[in-house]
């Protein structure tokens, strides 16, 4: 064993109320702990030197889908395998099913959970784009009260977020909507190679005889956090798709990315392969329209 | 050489020792019930002692295999209950009042039997590390799933690990075995 577990505690309470209680008293000291598929992994390499560990596994109100007329509501600790198999997320919400199914192996999606990867703030994570592109919103909850936050404003930089201290991520809420969208995700990049360089754009998009009418995008792995490239969603609206826009989409997406990639050896080439990633949606849209 | 080995294990045995007087008045020890394999069992461990060290070390399980530590190679699985888990990832303390299987659970059983008879007969084992591990996601995929496709068979698989077969042949194997429990494990 690399970890001394003997050096490490964990509480478990049943209630949400206690485990607030104590994440707010000992706010430092305190690390939340939903399925454990990061932090173990962390703890066994030698990276996580926290001692104490807060376990949600017992709150029940914590995991769950709750489904009505306005949002699709999922609890934190719900794990993929729970929205691999919830048919309303799969008909609905196809980016986010496909995120869940893409997340690790049968092993990994029956332990790991949204709210963990969310925590967790990796920029190259894959239910973020999903949820991002589903204009999601997640609600955290302290000894102070509750309130929701706009996925897109939860990451504020490289692993860091807007919860304050003491709040913990309880649940996840997706707008239903009566419209028709395209959906969009797709991972692009080397297999293998570090996480981090896996390229992915989830997208959602309502059109209009070719003109897009609302659209939302969510990139990964492409700045140091996930990212809501609101400036290119203002490029496209109102947009008539033909070959021609796209072309000139492209190029404008490319001047625009260039400020928010940060400037390593490979951002040229990354930038390159985020204009194609690009490109490829928008054909993708053309196409649904022929 | 055999001199060294020996002091080694002399030593390693030493240590030992010292950890079970030391464990006796560790105050963080605590009492964590489960059933394993249909039996209740209790353990006096650390909250945070991974499912695969109790499993094996304390209760002598040692179906349950260490690979990578990382749930990337799935040589530790179990089912807890009925999901497939990776044990180097599971603090025991999470584990409590729950229902556990490990592959030691389908002794004499028809399930074992007929996916242990197809990973021989179509050469899905050779050196065996990754077998009980492989085993416990096909029951799982089975119990779930009384006909898979190939496909179906390949995602199952997924994050078991082997350094010896091609997956071909134990993709076979799951098969074979599928055809001949013929949805009879639910
Ligand atoms: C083999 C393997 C493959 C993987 N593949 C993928 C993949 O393909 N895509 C992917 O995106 N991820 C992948 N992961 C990473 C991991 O499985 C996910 O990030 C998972 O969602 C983490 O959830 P968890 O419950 O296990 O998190 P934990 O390990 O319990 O926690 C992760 C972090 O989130 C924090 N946290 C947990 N719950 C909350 C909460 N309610 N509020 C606030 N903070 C919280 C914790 O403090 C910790 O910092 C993989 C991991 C492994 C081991
Ligand atoms: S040892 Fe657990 S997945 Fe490899
Ligand atoms: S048979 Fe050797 S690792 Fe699979």
């Amino acid at each position: 064993m690399t970890f001394h577990s003997s050096e490490l505690q964990m509480n478990a309470p049943v209630a949400l109320a206690e485990v607030l209680e104590l994440y707010a008293q000992k706010a430092s000291k305190w690390k939340l702990f939903a399925g454990g598929t990061d932090l173990m992994v962390e703890l066994h390499a030698g990276h996580c030197h926290q001692h104490q560990f807060l376990s949600l596994h017992r709150v029940r109100e914590l995991r769950g889908i709750h489904v009505d007329e306005q949002f699709v509501t999922i609890g934190a600790t719900s794990t993929y395998r729970d929205i691999v198999n919830n048919e309303v997320i799969a008909n609905e919400f196809p980016n986010l099913h496909q995120a869940a199914r893409w997340t690790g192996a049968v092993a990994i999606q029956s332990r790991g959970t949204l709210g963990g990867n969310i925590g967790n703030a990796s920029p190259a994570a894959d239910s973020p784009p999903a949820l991002i592109s589903y204009n999601s919103e997640i609600e955290l909850a302290s000894v102070r009260g509750r309130r929701w936050v706009r996925y897109s404003d939860f990451h504020t930089g490289y692993k860091t977020t807007c919860a304050a201290s003491d709040e913990i991520i309880t649940r996840v809420r997706i707008p239903r909507r009566k419209e028709k969208f395209v959906h969009f995700y797709k991972k692009v990049g080397p297999r293998k190679a570090l996480a981090i360089s896996k390229l992915s754009l989830a997208a959602a998009v309502r059109l209009e005889n070719k003109v897009v009418c609302e659209v939302s995008l969510g990139f990964a792995s492409l700045a140091p956090t996930v990212l809501k490239p609101v400036s290119i969603e203002n490029d496209l609206l109102g947009v008539h798709l033909s070959v021609d826009s796209i072309k000139q989409l492209r190029e404008k997406f490319q001047q625009t990315l260039r400020p928010i990639t940060d400037v390593r050896s490979t951002a040229e080439y990354r930038a390159t392969v985020a204009a194609n990633l690009f490109e490829e949606f928008l054909k993708s849209l053309l196409s649904c329209c022929e | 050489m055999k001199k060294v080995k020996s002091d080694k294990l002399a030593t390693k045995a030493k240590s030992a020792t010292k950890a079970k007087s030391a464990k006796k008045k560790d105050s963080n020890l605590v009492s964590i019930n489960f059933s394993l394999n249909g039996k209740q069992v209790g353990v006096r461990v650390h909250p945070m002692d991974r499912l695969l060290d109790v499993l094996r070390d304390e209760l002598g399980h040692f179906g349950t295999k260490e690979g990578c530590g990382e749930g990337e190679c799935g040589a530790c699985s179990v089912l807890i209950d009925d999901e497939l888990v990776n044990t180097c990832l599971v603090p025991v303390l999470q584990v409590s009042g729950r229902k556990i299987r490990t592959i030691e659970a389908l002794k004499g059983g028809k399930e074992l039997a007929a996916l242990q008879n197809a990973f021989v007969v179509q050469n899905g084992t050779q050196c065996g590390f990754c077998t009980p591990g492989m085993i416990m996601a096909a029951v799982h995929l089975l119990e779930t799933n009384a006909q898979p496709s190939e496909e179906q068979i390949r995602e199952a698989m997924a994050g078991n690990l082997c350094r010896c077969t091609g997956y071909v042949k134990i993709v076979k194997a799951v098969q074979m075995a599928a055809e001949e429990i013929g949805g009879g494990l639910l």
